[in-house]
């Protein structure tokens, strides 16, 4: 009896109160905040922390944020979400009920937050968008030309090639925004020589282990690749063809440092390794905060920043600038040197 | 309610118990599937192929020795995406550290799977959680123990030995082959021949009834939970070897087809019926399954269908219950 | 006459584990209003609620499954297929609005009653079933919308997630769900479902036909499965054929946190509305607290475990120990 009391009471209440309070709500806007001189805190809402990329990404901001003039101008929260658009909603919700000063944001689908983005507009709190944007018109954007890392690429495999060859295409995690921007970009230049095959496209999920077990089942399929365009996990591949037995070919690949370091080992290259690597700076991140700490100083900034994507090839590879062999084979080495923004690979590695 | 049964039209076929027949027709379907394989392949059913097909198949089987333990006592185990990836963070991290000689850290991390089954077994035995429920919330805390060991990046790189096991050749025969064959015998060993094996069998046809021919029921589970954690340690620190590293999230993609291998392999989800052959042809069909879907160049969309399509073509083939109800 | 009477008891006080997982709930909305002043202000309670009704809705066909004894894992694909056909045919006009919902509705309701159908007929358990369509429905998802976008008419956005005279149209939601079992916890409809997963044979001696009232129950997951797709499609303007994954298994979570039976026959959709917000206000009580999310996935498992446990404890039959 007593604990059936309690029971209602404790339902009762707990309903009640939430109901109450939700009487109480208005979703209007708050009252426009003073723009004032700082700290101004910053969030990071990262729609996902699975992969190096991502690591880095946060690692470079978190970095930046400690060095001057940011160390005294800028409180930085970092929050992931588990990859998906709900979470990074609730996330990116709870980041305008605590009234922080700006948003960044890698997204976890291209429109699938506009609809927080119009609601921390409305609270005059600005939202910057890195690496997977927004498609809102009230966020600013900040990235690279993704077409133009499809089209780099394969201008230069098609140059490798003298314009005759078979391909397989490593595309990236399917209907992602990011991949379809970059594998359109490489056909509208592949289309133009019909020379060209594309005999297979597989996706790596941009994953260097995913890529490698793929490749083992399309190298066993196809005694005839003359060229790979990847857009990740290039180091895969690589691996892939020698634990298969068959010589390298030239690869249009990123940023990793798997790869830059293939591209300058003489023994892949006597194998007939060549190769171009585009980057997709971690950086960008950074840049993020940089805009983000301006717009709220009162910076009028355009609404997208488009960076030229980094471009290396084995001349310009060079080791502990640009290519590390004391680092794992994941990292990628455009953390630094991109757009003006350096980081030590201590930095890279800890966020310190 | 239920159809007029058929009655079995040979009597060979007839006097082979359900799991014999059940196994007969998953490797009859993998041999169809090769088939289809060089249909739409040329070179599909080449011996490098095949030989690539298996290594390829070793991984969801060596994942698969766990799952089939735990399956057959009538459990199932979801924590093995991150009890992969924390035995080979560890692996690789500790490794890295310097802490202790390497095969050492491999004997730390493997007995570190078999304490984390230790602790689902405990649950499910004395708290009398849910197979279910007690693993699922194992996953999420092993997710979380990797998330904060590694602070979102592993470090070092898989331990040559591991990358022999996975990446060796002997001659033309990988490697890897071997070790899967040695693991597989391990398990037929134990299940078969061993009292252990026995009461595991008895464990998943009847609770009730084990326990009242004397069985210990509780250490029975906890001991089973155990060897699956230690294997399914071992599966993640051989994975490794394949990638080379560890990453974050490497277990998610062998999550449900460990549960698919078994139960193709005409395992019954309830229990008591099953053994490791059959979860190797399980292996195999999900691998050439998912091979052909790639070779085709088949949209995400479809694969995804047809992949659907097939587990449950083999469940009606051969995974129904009895009808008596 | 159904044996059932104990499990879906009038007095809600002798429900010991719909009672803790609102007690947990409780403590955790304290800790939240204690981390985040600005709790019971509008904004934060708004979306607390709003962010909250998916998993909510899922949670509840789920519910409806466990009750029977029986599983669904394809939940997660069928709010994608939900999610991705509204993003992709629903337009700015009432009667496309009204349409499109329907449809989207009654193809939950198929891709619920499949699974249903070949549970029962195939006699093949529902863990399986559900697993092998789990990937056939995340495949239609992707034929009908193969990467995110699409859109979403803006009334519809403004219906579902906005507020009605300053209540939140998810507290409305909610209210209404719980009037909604207040009524349908005493119907025949759910007695069976809960005689099911009592005693199957039991049930179906005394009576209740077994196979329409199981796939009625996975008809009413995939159902419930769609309107959460929906309310996605509202809160995310935009469709995505991944949305629904992450919710299949937080569902079961929440079930359980809820103190629902998994084997079936105990429960009450009160623990499971209590189990979905509790999960929900954890990530929330991270951020503010700030803690690290890394550590969220650990939380929610303990949680987890320790709610199951918990109620799991108490039972004095222990199905291994015999005692």
């Amino acid at each position: 009896m007593t604990y059936s009391k309690i029971g209602a009471t404790a339902v009762g209440v707990t309903v009640l109160a939430m109901g109450l309070a939700g009487c109480g709500s208005s979703p209007s806007s708050a009252a426009a905040k003073a723009s004032t001189k700082g700290p101004y805190t910053i969030a990071l809402s990262n729609s996902y922390i699975g992969n190096g990329w991502r690591v880095e990404m946060e690692h470079v901001l978190e970095a930046y944020s400690h060095d001057a003039p940011y160390n005294h101008l800028v409180k930085l929260q970092v929050d992931n979400s588990s990859n998906s658009v709900s979470a990074q909603v609730s996330s990116m919700d709870n980041m305008i009920s605590a009234h922080v000063s700006a948003i960044i944001v890698d997204a976890a689908s291209p429109a699938g937050l506009n609809q927080v983005v119009a609601q921390a507009h409305q609270q005059n709190i600005p939202v910057v968008s890195f690496d997977n944007t927004v498609t809102s018109p009230y966020a600013y954007n900040v990235d690279i030309h993704q077409f133009q890392f499809g089209v780099i690429g394969a201008t230069w495999l098609v140059k490798e090639l003298h314009g005759k060859g078979n391909i397989i295409m490593n595309r990236g995690v399917a209907g992602s925004p990011v991949d379809i921007r970059r594998f359109g970009g490489a056909m509208s230049v592949f289309k133009k020589y019909p020379g060209i095959h594309i005999i297979d496209q597989i996706y790596g999920q941009w994953d260097d282990a995913v890529t490698q077990s793929q490749f083992a089942t399309a190298l066993a399929s196809y005694p005839n690749i003359s060229a790979v365009w990847s857009e990740g996990g290039t180091y895969g591949a690589i691996q892939a063809f020698l634990s298969a037995g068959r010589k390298l070919v030239p690869m249009a690949g990123e940023a990793s440092n798997g790869f830059r370091l293939a591209l300058i080992n003489r023994k892949y290259q006597a194998d007939g390794l060549t190769g171009i690597s585009v980057g997709d700076p971690p950086a960008l991140s950074a840049l993020a905060l940089k805009y983000a700490t301006a717009i709220i100083q009162g910076k009028h900034e355009p609404h997208h920043i488009w960076i030229q994507p980094p471009v290396l090839t084995a001349k310009n590879i060079k080791v502990g600038v640009n290519a590390f062999p004391n680092l794992p084979m994941t990292v990628f080495d455009d953390f630094t040197g991109v757009a003006g923004l350096n980081f030590t690979a201590h930095q890279m590695e800890t966020g310190k | 309610m239920t159809p007029v049964e058929n009655r079995p039209r040979h009597r060979k076929w007839s006097q082979m118990s359900t799991l014999q027949r059940s196994i007969i027709m998953a490797y009859a379907f993998a041999i169809v599937l090769f088939l289809v394989g060089e249909l739409v392949s040329e070179g599909f059913d080449s011996p490098n192929h095949i030989l690539t097909i298996l290594v390829i198949s070793s991984f969801v089987g060596y994942v698969g020795i766990g799952q089939t333990l735990v399956i057959l006592t009538g459990g199932i185990d979801l924590s093995i995406a991150y009890l992969m990836n924390a035995t080979a963070v560890f692996m690789t991290g500790l490794v890295a550290s310097h802490i202790a000689p390497t095969d050492v850290v491999l004997i730390i991390v493997a007995l570190g799977g078999a304490l984390v089954g230790f602790v689902n077994g405990i649950g499910i035995v004395f708290f009398n959680i849910p197979p279910l429920v007690m693993t699922l919330g194992m996953n999420s805390v092993l997710e979380g123990i990797v998330l904060v060991y590694t602070n979102g990046t592993p470090t070092g790189n898989a331990p040559i030995m591991i990358h022999y096991l996975v990446d060796g050749h002997i001659g033309p025969i990988p490697v890897d082959l071997l070790v899967w064959a040695v693991l597989a015998i391990v398990v037929g060993v134990m299940l078969s021949l061993t009292v252990f094996g026995r009461r595991l069998y008895a464990v998943g046809n009847s609770v009730t009834g084990s326990y009242l021919s004397g069985i210990n029921v509780g250490r029975t589970l906890i001991g089973t939970y155990m060897i699956a954690g230690f294997f399914t340690g071992i599966a993640g620190m051989l994975l490794t070897g394949f990638a080379g590293y560890s990453y974050l999230g490497m277990g998610d993609a062998y999550l449900l087809p460990s549960i698919a291998v078994v139960v193709i392999g005409g395992a019954s989800i309830v229990g008591g019926r099953g053994n490791y052959v059959g979860t190797i042809a399980g292996a195999i069909i999900i691998t050439v399954l998912t091979t052909i879907l790639t070779i085709l160049n088949m949209p995400i969309a479809a694969r995804d269908i047809l992949y659907g399509v097939v587990i449950l073509a083999a469940l009606l083939l051969y995974g129904r219950a009895r009808s008596s109800q | 006459m159904v044996n059932s009477r104990h499990s879906t008891s009038w007095t809600l006080g002798k429900d010991i584990p719909t009672l803790l997982s609102f007690m947990v709930l409780a403590i955790l909305l304290a800790v939240n209003a204690a981390v985040d002043s600005h709790f019971f202000t509008g904004f934060s309670l708004l979306t607390f609620f709003t962010d909250a009704i998916p998993l909510v809705l899922v949670a509840i066909g789920q519910f409806a499954v466990i009750l029977t004894g029986g599983i669904d894992l394809s939940v997660g694909s069928t709010v994608s297929i939900a999610n991705t056909f509204v993003a992709m045919y629903m337009v700015q006009k009432l009667g496309s609005m009204v349409e499109v919902s329907l449809l989207m509705i009654l193809l939950g309701i198929v891709a619920g009653m499949v699974n249903g159908i070949v549970i029962h007929y195939g006699r093949i358990q529902p863990i399986l079933v559900t697993l092998a369509t789990m990937s056939i429905y995340e495949g239609v998802a992707l034929l009908i919308l193969p990467s995110p976008g699409g859109s979403v008419p803006t009334s519809l956005t403004s219906a579902l997630t906005g507020a009605l005279m300053d209540i939140p149209i998810a507290v409305i939601i909610m209210a209404f769900l719980v009037v909604l079992w207040f009524w349908a916890r005493r119907t025949r409809f759910v007695l069976h479902l809960v005689s099911i997963g009592s005693d199957e044979s039991a049930a179906r001696m005394n009576g209740v036909r077994v196979g329409v009232i199981k796939i009625a129950a996975y008809g009413l997951s995939g159902f419930f499965a769609a309107l959460s797709g929906l309310y996605l499609a509202a809160q995310t303007t935009s469709g995505d054929p991944n949305i629904g994954a992450p919710l299949t298994l937080l569902s079961i979570a929440a079930v359980v946190i809820g103190g629902v039976r998994l084997s079936g026959g105990r429960g009450s959709l009160l623990g499971v509305m209590a189990g979905a917000l509790i999960l929900s206000i954890l990530g929330s009580i991270m951020y503010f607290a700030g803690v690290s999310s890394y550590y969220q996935d650990l939380f929610q498992g303990l949680i987890l475990l320790v709610a199951v446990a918990i109620s799991s404890y108490r039972r004095l039959r222990n199905r291994y120990m015999q005692t």
